[in-house]
Protein backbone atom coordinates (compact mmCIF):
# COMPACT_ATOMS: atom_id res chain seq x y z
CA UNK A 1 0.00 0.00 0.00
CA UNK A 2 2.93 2.41 -0.03
CA UNK A 3 3.63 3.01 -3.70
CA UNK A 4 0.44 5.07 -5.04
CA UNK A 5 -0.29 2.91 -7.63
CA UNK A 6 -3.66 1.86 -9.17
CA UNK A 7 -4.29 -0.43 -6.86
CA UNK A 8 -4.15 1.49 -3.83
CA UNK A 9 -6.77 1.65 -1.45
CA UNK A 10 -9.12 4.45 -1.51
CA UNK A 11 -11.08 6.13 1.14
CA UNK A 12 -14.37 4.25 -0.74
CA UNK A 13 -12.55 0.73 0.02
CA UNK A 14 -11.87 1.57 3.08
CA UNK A 15 -15.03 2.44 3.76
CA UNK A 16 -16.24 -0.95 2.58
CA UNK A 17 -13.81 -2.53 3.87
CA UNK A 18 -15.14 -1.49 7.49
CA UNK A 19 -18.38 -2.43 6.95
CA UNK A 20 -18.16 -5.52 5.57
CA UNK A 21 -15.25 -6.18 8.29
CA UNK A 22 -17.83 -5.27 11.24
CA UNK A 23 -20.24 -8.16 9.65
CA UNK A 24 -17.34 -10.57 10.14
CA UNK A 25 -16.48 -9.33 13.52
CA UNK A 26 -19.95 -9.82 14.56
CA UNK A 27 -19.81 -13.49 13.43
CA UNK A 28 -16.77 -14.08 15.50
CA UNK A 29 -17.37 -12.46 18.30
CA UNK A 30 -21.23 -14.30 18.64
CA UNK A 31 -19.45 -17.38 17.98
CA UNK A 32 -16.34 -16.66 21.13
CA UNK A 33 -19.17 -15.78 23.64
CA UNK A 34 -21.41 -19.50 22.49
CA UNK A 35 -17.69 -20.85 22.66
CA UNK A 36 -17.48 -19.41 25.74
CA UNK A 37 -19.36 -22.61 27.46
CA UNK A 38 -16.95 -25.30 26.74
CA UNK A 39 -14.28 -26.17 25.01
CA UNK A 40 -15.23 -28.46 22.71
CA UNK A 41 -17.99 -25.69 21.49
CA UNK A 42 -14.36 -23.29 21.58
CA UNK A 43 -12.91 -25.49 18.99
CA UNK A 44 -15.16 -26.09 17.05
CA UNK A 45 -15.91 -22.57 16.64
CA UNK A 46 -13.79 -22.01 14.02
CA UNK A 47 -15.23 -24.65 11.59
CA UNK A 48 -18.42 -22.42 11.78
CA UNK A 49 -16.88 -19.33 11.41
CA UNK A 50 -15.26 -20.24 8.32
CA UNK A 51 -18.40 -21.33 6.85
CA UNK A 52 -20.56 -18.21 8.07
CA UNK A 53 -17.88 -16.05 7.08
CA UNK A 54 -17.36 -16.80 3.31
CA UNK A 55 -20.01 -15.19 1.44
CA UNK A 56 -18.78 -12.17 3.40
CA UNK A 57 -14.94 -12.39 2.11
CA UNK A 58 -16.07 -13.46 -1.18
CA UNK A 59 -18.56 -10.29 -1.73
CA UNK A 60 -15.33 -8.50 -0.25
CA UNK A 61 -12.88 -9.63 -3.04
CA UNK A 62 -15.46 -9.07 -5.39
CA UNK A 63 -16.21 -5.05 -4.59
CA UNK A 64 -12.47 -4.49 -3.75
CA UNK A 65 -10.01 -6.14 -5.96
CA UNK A 66 -7.45 -4.88 -4.49
CA UNK A 67 -4.52 -5.66 -2.07
CA UNK A 68 -4.98 -4.66 1.90
CA UNK A 69 -8.70 -4.85 3.01
CA UNK A 70 -7.53 -8.25 4.43
CA UNK A 71 -4.68 -7.71 6.00
CA UNK A 72 -6.89 -4.72 7.24
CA UNK A 73 -10.17 -6.13 8.85
CA UNK A 74 -8.33 -9.33 10.20
CA UNK A 75 -5.94 -7.07 12.45
CA UNK A 76 -8.38 -4.70 12.83
CA UNK A 77 -10.82 -7.77 14.76
CA UNK A 78 -7.63 -8.55 16.13
CA UNK A 79 -7.45 -5.58 18.30
CA UNK A 80 -11.01 -5.38 18.99
CA UNK A 81 -11.19 -8.60 19.98
CA UNK A 82 -7.43 -8.38 21.78
CA UNK A 83 -9.39 -7.97 25.50
CA UNK A 84 -8.94 -11.97 25.31
CA UNK A 85 -5.44 -12.75 24.38
CA UNK A 86 -2.14 -10.72 22.64
CA UNK A 87 -1.78 -13.29 19.93
CA UNK A 88 -4.60 -12.44 18.47
CA UNK A 89 -3.65 -9.08 16.55
CA UNK A 90 -0.51 -11.03 15.59
CA UNK A 91 -1.77 -14.20 14.15
CA UNK A 92 -4.20 -11.53 12.65
CA UNK A 93 -1.63 -9.72 10.51
CA UNK A 94 0.14 -12.80 9.62
CA UNK A 95 -3.18 -14.70 8.45
CA UNK A 96 -3.93 -11.23 7.18
CA UNK A 97 -0.99 -10.94 5.11
CA UNK A 98 -0.68 -14.42 3.76
CA UNK A 99 -4.09 -14.29 2.47
CA UNK A 100 -3.45 -10.94 0.44
CA UNK A 101 -0.82 -13.16 -0.82
CA UNK A 102 -3.23 -15.46 -1.89
CA UNK A 103 -5.73 -13.34 -3.80
CA UNK A 104 -2.92 -11.65 -5.51
CA UNK A 105 -1.55 -15.05 -6.59
CA UNK A 106 -4.60 -15.72 -7.85
CA UNK A 107 -5.35 -12.01 -9.24
CA UNK A 108 -9.04 -11.91 -7.15
CA UNK A 109 -10.45 -14.39 -9.93
CA UNK A 110 -8.86 -18.24 -9.55
CA UNK A 111 -11.26 -20.37 -7.52
CA UNK A 112 -8.25 -22.32 -6.10
CA UNK A 113 -6.29 -19.03 -4.91
CA UNK A 114 -9.68 -17.80 -3.42
CA UNK A 115 -10.43 -20.84 -1.25
CA UNK A 116 -6.45 -20.58 -0.07
CA UNK A 117 -6.65 -17.21 0.43
CA UNK A 118 -9.78 -17.27 2.71
CA UNK A 119 -8.19 -20.35 4.94
CA UNK A 120 -5.15 -18.07 5.86
CA UNK A 121 -7.88 -15.31 6.68
CA UNK A 122 -9.17 -17.77 8.85
CA UNK A 123 -6.24 -18.64 10.22
CA UNK A 124 -4.95 -15.83 11.04
CA UNK A 125 -8.47 -15.57 13.83
CA UNK A 126 -6.32 -19.17 15.53
CA UNK A 127 -4.31 -16.64 18.07
CA UNK A 128 -6.96 -16.51 20.13
CA UNK A 129 -6.89 -19.77 21.48
CA UNK A 130 -2.74 -20.25 21.01
CA UNK A 131 -2.20 -19.10 24.52
CA UNK A 132 -3.49 -22.26 26.14
CA UNK A 133 -0.37 -24.10 24.02
CA UNK A 134 2.22 -21.92 24.55
CA UNK A 135 1.72 -21.12 27.72
CA UNK A 136 0.07 -24.95 28.88
CA UNK A 137 2.27 -25.88 31.58
CA UNK A 138 2.42 -22.49 33.17
CA UNK A 139 -1.03 -22.58 32.99
CA UNK A 140 -1.98 -26.35 34.50
CA UNK A 141 0.46 -25.52 37.39
CA UNK A 142 -0.19 -22.38 37.74
CA UNK A 143 -2.87 -21.15 40.29
CA UNK A 144 -5.89 -21.15 38.64
CA UNK A 145 -5.45 -24.80 38.84
CA UNK A 146 -5.17 -25.54 42.24
CA UNK A 147 -7.49 -27.08 44.61
CA UNK A 148 -9.11 -28.65 41.43
CA UNK A 149 -9.43 -32.51 41.34
CA UNK A 150 -6.60 -34.41 39.61
CA UNK A 151 -8.68 -36.26 37.13
CA UNK A 152 -9.76 -32.67 35.88
CA UNK A 153 -6.29 -31.43 35.33
CA UNK A 154 -5.48 -34.65 33.55
CA UNK A 155 -8.26 -34.27 31.48
CA UNK A 156 -7.34 -31.04 30.53
CA UNK A 157 -3.66 -31.96 29.95
CA UNK A 158 -4.81 -34.88 27.17
CA UNK A 159 -6.74 -32.20 25.55
CA UNK A 160 -4.38 -29.48 25.23
CA UNK A 161 -2.13 -31.46 22.71
CA UNK A 162 -0.56 -30.63 19.49
CA UNK A 163 -2.23 -33.33 17.73
CA UNK A 164 -5.57 -31.82 18.61
CA UNK A 165 -4.81 -28.57 17.90
CA UNK A 166 -3.59 -30.46 14.43
CA UNK A 167 -7.17 -31.20 14.05
CA UNK A 168 -8.80 -27.28 14.84
CA UNK A 169 -6.48 -26.68 11.85
CA UNK A 170 -8.16 -29.13 9.40
CA UNK A 171 -11.66 -28.40 10.88
CA UNK A 172 -10.89 -24.81 9.50
CA UNK A 173 -9.39 -25.95 6.07
CA UNK A 174 -12.49 -27.68 5.76
CA UNK A 175 -14.88 -24.94 7.05
CA UNK A 176 -12.67 -22.81 4.66
CA UNK A 177 -13.55 -25.09 1.12
CA UNK A 178 -17.33 -25.39 2.45
CA UNK A 179 -17.49 -21.65 3.65
CA UNK A 180 -15.96 -20.70 0.20
CA UNK A 181 -17.89 -22.40 -1.96
CA UNK A 182 -21.11 -21.28 -0.13
CA UNK A 183 -19.90 -18.33 -0.61
CA UNK A 184 -19.17 -18.28 -4.49
CA UNK A 185 -22.63 -19.79 -4.78
CA UNK A 186 -24.66 -16.79 -3.02
CA UNK A 187 -22.59 -14.21 -4.93
CA UNK A 188 -24.37 -16.51 -8.22
CA UNK A 189 -27.06 -16.96 -7.10
CA UNK A 190 -28.21 -13.09 -5.97
CA UNK A 191 -25.59 -10.10 -6.40
CA UNK A 192 -24.35 -10.56 -9.68
CA UNK A 193 -27.77 -10.82 -10.22
CA UNK A 194 -29.14 -7.70 -8.36
CA UNK A 195 -26.00 -6.13 -10.07
CA UNK A 196 -24.23 -5.44 -6.89
CA UNK A 197 -20.86 -7.03 -8.67
CA UNK B 1 -16.24 14.93 39.62
CA UNK B 2 -14.62 15.72 36.59
CA UNK B 3 -14.33 12.03 34.31
CA UNK B 4 -10.43 11.34 34.41
CA UNK B 5 -9.21 11.10 30.97
CA UNK B 6 -6.48 9.55 29.50
CA UNK B 7 -4.68 9.45 26.37
CA UNK B 8 -5.47 6.68 24.63
CA UNK B 9 -1.89 5.63 23.88
CA UNK B 10 -1.48 5.54 27.82
CA UNK B 11 -4.70 2.85 27.35
CA UNK B 12 -3.09 0.70 25.28
CA UNK B 13 0.42 0.91 27.08
CA UNK B 14 -0.79 0.21 30.12
CA UNK B 15 -3.11 -3.09 28.30
CA UNK B 16 -0.03 -4.53 27.08
CA UNK B 17 1.93 -4.16 30.35
CA UNK B 18 -1.10 -6.18 31.97
CA UNK B 19 -0.74 -8.94 29.38
CA UNK B 20 2.61 -9.12 30.75
CA UNK B 21 1.64 -9.77 33.77
CA UNK B 22 -0.82 -12.22 32.92
CA UNK B 23 1.18 -14.18 30.30
CA UNK B 24 4.39 -14.20 32.53
CA UNK B 25 2.11 -16.35 34.92
CA UNK B 26 2.87 -13.85 38.10
CA UNK B 27 1.88 -15.12 41.27
CA UNK B 28 -1.66 -14.39 41.71
CA UNK B 29 -1.44 -11.45 44.04
CA UNK B 30 -0.72 -8.93 41.34
CA UNK B 31 -3.90 -10.35 38.95
CA UNK B 32 -5.77 -8.77 42.21
CA UNK B 33 -3.38 -5.74 42.11
CA UNK B 34 -4.12 -5.26 38.09
CA UNK B 35 -7.43 -5.85 38.42
CA UNK B 36 -7.81 -3.56 41.75
CA UNK B 37 -6.35 -0.39 39.63
CA UNK B 38 -8.52 -1.22 36.57
CA UNK B 39 -11.19 -0.83 38.88
CA UNK B 40 -10.32 2.53 39.88
CA UNK B 41 -9.73 3.56 36.72
CA UNK B 42 -12.80 2.58 35.27
CA UNK B 43 -14.10 4.62 39.06
CA UNK B 44 -12.20 7.88 37.92
CA UNK B 45 -13.61 7.68 34.19
CA UNK B 46 -17.36 7.95 36.10
CA UNK B 47 -18.01 4.43 34.42
CA UNK B 48 -19.15 2.65 37.64
CA UNK B 49 -22.23 0.84 36.02
CA UNK B 50 -19.40 -0.61 33.78
CA UNK B 51 -17.14 -1.69 36.38
CA UNK B 52 -19.90 -3.60 38.36
CA UNK B 53 -20.87 -5.37 35.93
CA UNK B 54 -17.86 -6.94 34.91
CA UNK B 55 -16.81 -7.65 38.63
CA UNK B 56 -20.16 -9.34 38.74
CA UNK B 57 -18.94 -11.48 35.97
CA UNK B 58 -16.04 -12.38 37.31
CA UNK B 59 -17.47 -12.91 40.33
CA UNK B 60 -19.96 -15.43 38.67
CA UNK B 61 -16.77 -17.52 37.19
CA UNK B 62 -14.78 -17.30 40.31
CA UNK B 63 -17.77 -18.63 41.94
CA UNK B 64 -18.09 -21.45 39.18
CA UNK B 65 -14.59 -22.31 39.65
CA UNK B 66 -14.35 -22.50 43.07
CA UNK B 67 -17.41 -24.12 44.17
CA UNK B 68 -19.01 -25.62 41.35
CA UNK B 69 -15.83 -27.20 39.02
CA UNK B 70 -14.63 -29.60 42.39
CA UNK B 71 -17.70 -31.00 43.09
CA UNK B 72 -18.75 -32.15 39.58
CA UNK B 73 -17.49 -35.67 37.75
CA UNK B 74 -14.12 -34.77 35.65
CA UNK B 75 -15.57 -35.59 32.23
CA UNK B 76 -18.12 -32.86 33.41
CA UNK B 77 -16.27 -30.68 34.68
CA UNK B 78 -13.73 -31.02 31.33
CA UNK B 79 -16.94 -29.40 29.20
CA UNK B 80 -16.66 -26.10 31.42
CA UNK B 81 -13.46 -25.75 31.63
CA UNK B 82 -13.03 -22.13 29.45
CA UNK B 83 -14.08 -20.83 33.12
CA UNK B 84 -10.65 -21.51 34.71
CA UNK B 85 -9.01 -19.50 31.17
CA UNK B 86 -11.74 -16.64 32.08
CA UNK B 87 -10.64 -16.20 35.21
CA UNK B 88 -6.88 -16.34 34.13
CA UNK B 89 -7.09 -13.90 31.74
CA UNK B 90 -9.21 -11.61 33.53
CA UNK B 91 -7.10 -9.03 34.07
CA UNK B 92 -6.86 -8.34 30.02
CA UNK B 93 -10.01 -8.46 29.50
CA UNK B 94 -10.92 -5.39 32.06
CA UNK B 95 -8.50 -3.47 30.18
CA UNK B 96 -9.76 -3.96 26.85
CA UNK B 97 -12.97 -3.22 28.46
CA UNK B 98 -11.71 0.24 29.56
CA UNK B 99 -10.02 0.82 26.77
CA UNK B 100 -13.27 -0.07 24.77
CA UNK B 101 -15.41 1.98 27.07
CA UNK B 102 -13.54 5.18 28.13
CA UNK B 103 -12.30 5.86 24.47
CA UNK B 104 -14.64 7.97 21.44
CA UNK B 105 -13.56 6.74 17.88
CA UNK B 106 -12.64 10.49 17.17
CA UNK B 107 -10.41 10.00 19.98
CA UNK B 108 -8.87 6.73 18.66
CA UNK B 109 -8.90 8.28 15.03
CA UNK B 110 -6.83 11.32 16.90
CA UNK B 111 -4.04 8.57 18.52
CA UNK B 112 -4.03 6.33 15.68
CA UNK B 113 -3.08 9.44 13.69
CA UNK B 114 -0.36 10.68 16.07
CA UNK B 115 1.18 7.24 15.43
CA UNK B 116 1.61 7.57 11.88
CA UNK B 117 -0.90 4.47 11.25
CA UNK B 118 -1.39 4.15 7.04
CA UNK B 119 -4.82 6.23 6.62
CA UNK B 120 -6.92 3.91 5.29
CA UNK B 121 -6.47 1.02 8.05
CA UNK B 122 -7.61 4.39 10.86
CA UNK B 123 -10.89 4.30 8.20
CA UNK B 124 -11.73 1.24 8.31
CA UNK B 125 -11.40 0.72 12.12
CA UNK B 126 -13.54 4.00 12.70
CA UNK B 127 -16.22 2.68 10.31
CA UNK B 128 -16.00 -0.92 11.84
CA UNK B 129 -16.53 0.63 15.37
CA UNK B 130 -19.30 2.73 13.71
CA UNK B 131 -20.93 0.24 11.91
CA UNK B 132 -21.29 -2.42 14.96
CA UNK B 133 -24.42 -1.20 16.53
CA UNK B 134 -26.60 -0.36 13.30
CA UNK B 135 -25.41 -4.02 11.97
CA UNK B 136 -27.43 -5.48 15.37
CA UNK B 137 -30.23 -3.18 14.73
CA UNK B 138 -30.67 -4.62 11.52
CA UNK B 139 -30.34 -7.96 12.37
CA UNK B 140 -33.27 -7.38 14.74
CA UNK B 141 -35.46 -6.24 11.84
CA UNK B 142 -34.89 -9.00 9.66
CA UNK B 143 -35.47 -11.34 12.73
CA UNK B 144 -38.82 -9.88 13.20
CA UNK B 145 -39.31 -9.99 9.22
CA UNK B 146 -38.16 -13.89 9.09
CA UNK B 147 -40.31 -14.90 12.09
CA UNK B 148 -43.56 -13.56 9.90
CA UNK B 149 -42.91 -15.97 7.38
CA UNK B 150 -42.10 -19.56 7.33
CA UNK B 151 -38.67 -20.11 6.60
CA UNK B 152 -37.74 -23.66 6.95
CA UNK B 153 -34.08 -25.66 6.77
CA UNK B 154 -30.87 -24.32 7.65
CA UNK B 155 -29.27 -23.51 4.70
CA UNK B 156 -32.35 -21.24 3.68
CA UNK B 157 -32.42 -19.32 7.09
CA UNK B 158 -29.08 -18.68 6.71
CA UNK B 159 -29.75 -17.17 2.78
CA UNK B 160 -32.66 -14.68 4.61
CA UNK B 161 -30.39 -13.81 7.29
CA UNK B 162 -27.26 -13.19 5.01
CA UNK B 163 -28.19 -11.56 1.30
CA UNK B 164 -30.24 -8.82 3.08
CA UNK B 165 -27.74 -7.91 5.62
CA UNK B 166 -25.17 -7.74 3.01
CA UNK B 167 -26.84 -5.94 0.29
CA UNK B 168 -27.88 -3.39 3.23
CA UNK B 169 -24.33 -3.22 3.96
CA UNK B 170 -23.21 -2.89 0.45
CA UNK B 171 -25.96 0.00 0.11
CA UNK B 172 -24.73 1.80 3.36
CA UNK B 173 -21.20 1.53 2.48
CA UNK B 174 -22.14 3.70 -0.80
CA UNK B 175 -23.87 5.81 1.09
CA UNK B 176 -21.55 6.67 3.82
CA UNK B 177 -18.66 6.39 1.31
CA UNK B 178 -20.25 9.36 -0.70
CA UNK B 179 -21.27 11.79 2.03
CA UNK B 180 -17.40 10.86 3.84
CA UNK B 181 -15.82 11.87 -0.12
CA UNK B 182 -18.10 15.72 -0.01
CA UNK B 183 -16.51 15.99 3.33
CA UNK B 184 -13.13 16.08 2.01
CA UNK B 185 -11.87 12.60 3.56
CA UNK B 186 -9.94 12.24 0.27
CA UNK B 187 -7.64 15.66 1.10
CA UNK B 188 -4.39 15.30 1.30
CA UNK B 189 -3.73 17.80 4.10
CA UNK B 190 -3.47 17.49 7.36
CA UNK B 191 -6.20 16.96 9.48
CA UNK B 192 -7.76 18.13 12.87
CA UNK B 193 -9.59 16.67 15.32
CA UNK B 194 -12.39 17.73 17.54
CA UNK B 195 -10.79 15.70 20.74
CA UNK B 196 -7.58 16.98 21.46
CA UNK B 197 -5.51 14.25 22.75
CA UNK B 198 -2.10 14.39 24.17
CA UNK B 199 0.20 13.24 27.53
CA UNK B 200 -0.52 14.60 30.75
CA UNK B 201 0.52 14.25 34.32
CA UNK B 202 -2.09 11.58 34.51
CA UNK B 203 -1.24 9.78 31.88
CA UNK B 204 2.62 9.71 33.62
CA UNK B 205 1.01 8.69 36.70
CA UNK B 206 -0.65 5.70 35.61
CA UNK B 207 1.71 4.50 32.99
CA UNK B 208 4.39 4.48 36.28
CA UNK B 209 1.98 2.75 38.34
CA UNK B 210 1.04 -0.03 35.84
CA UNK B 211 4.93 -0.51 35.05
CA UNK B 212 5.79 -0.68 38.60
CA UNK B 213 3.42 -3.54 39.15
CA UNK B 214 4.85 -5.03 36.04
CA UNK B 215 8.53 -5.02 37.16
CA UNK B 216 7.91 -6.20 40.78
CA UNK B 217 5.55 -9.16 39.68
CA UNK B 218 8.22 -10.29 37.44
CA UNK B 219 10.79 -10.17 39.59
CA UNK B 220 8.90 -11.79 42.45
CA UNK B 221 8.49 -14.79 40.57
CA UNK B 222 11.88 -15.45 41.43
CA UNK B 223 11.44 -15.05 45.00
CA UNK B 224 8.08 -15.99 45.98
CA UNK B 225 7.19 -18.95 43.57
Amino acid sequence: MSAPTKSKMNAKDAIFTGALGAVCILIRFVMMIVGGFSPYVWFSAHFVDAILIGPVFMLMVAKTQKSGPFVITSTVTGILMMAATWMLPVTGLIGGLLCELCLKMGEYRKKGWLLAGFFCFNMGFIGDFLPLWFTKEAYLSGPSMQGMDPGYVSALTNLLTWPVFGVIVLSIAVGSVLGGLFGLKLMQKHFVKAGLV
Amino acid sequence: MKPLVLDPRTKFLIWLLTNVVVFCNTPRLFFTITMALYALLFLLACKAGSMVKLLIGYGIVLAAQCYLLPHLPPAVAMVFSTVTYAVLVFPCVMGGMYLLATTSVSQLIAAFRRMHVPESFTITMAVTLRYLPALREDVRHILDAMSLRQIKGLEQRLECIYIPILMGTAQTAEELSESATARGIDSPGKKSSWHTIGFHAQDVVVSVVFLAVCVVSIWSKGVLG
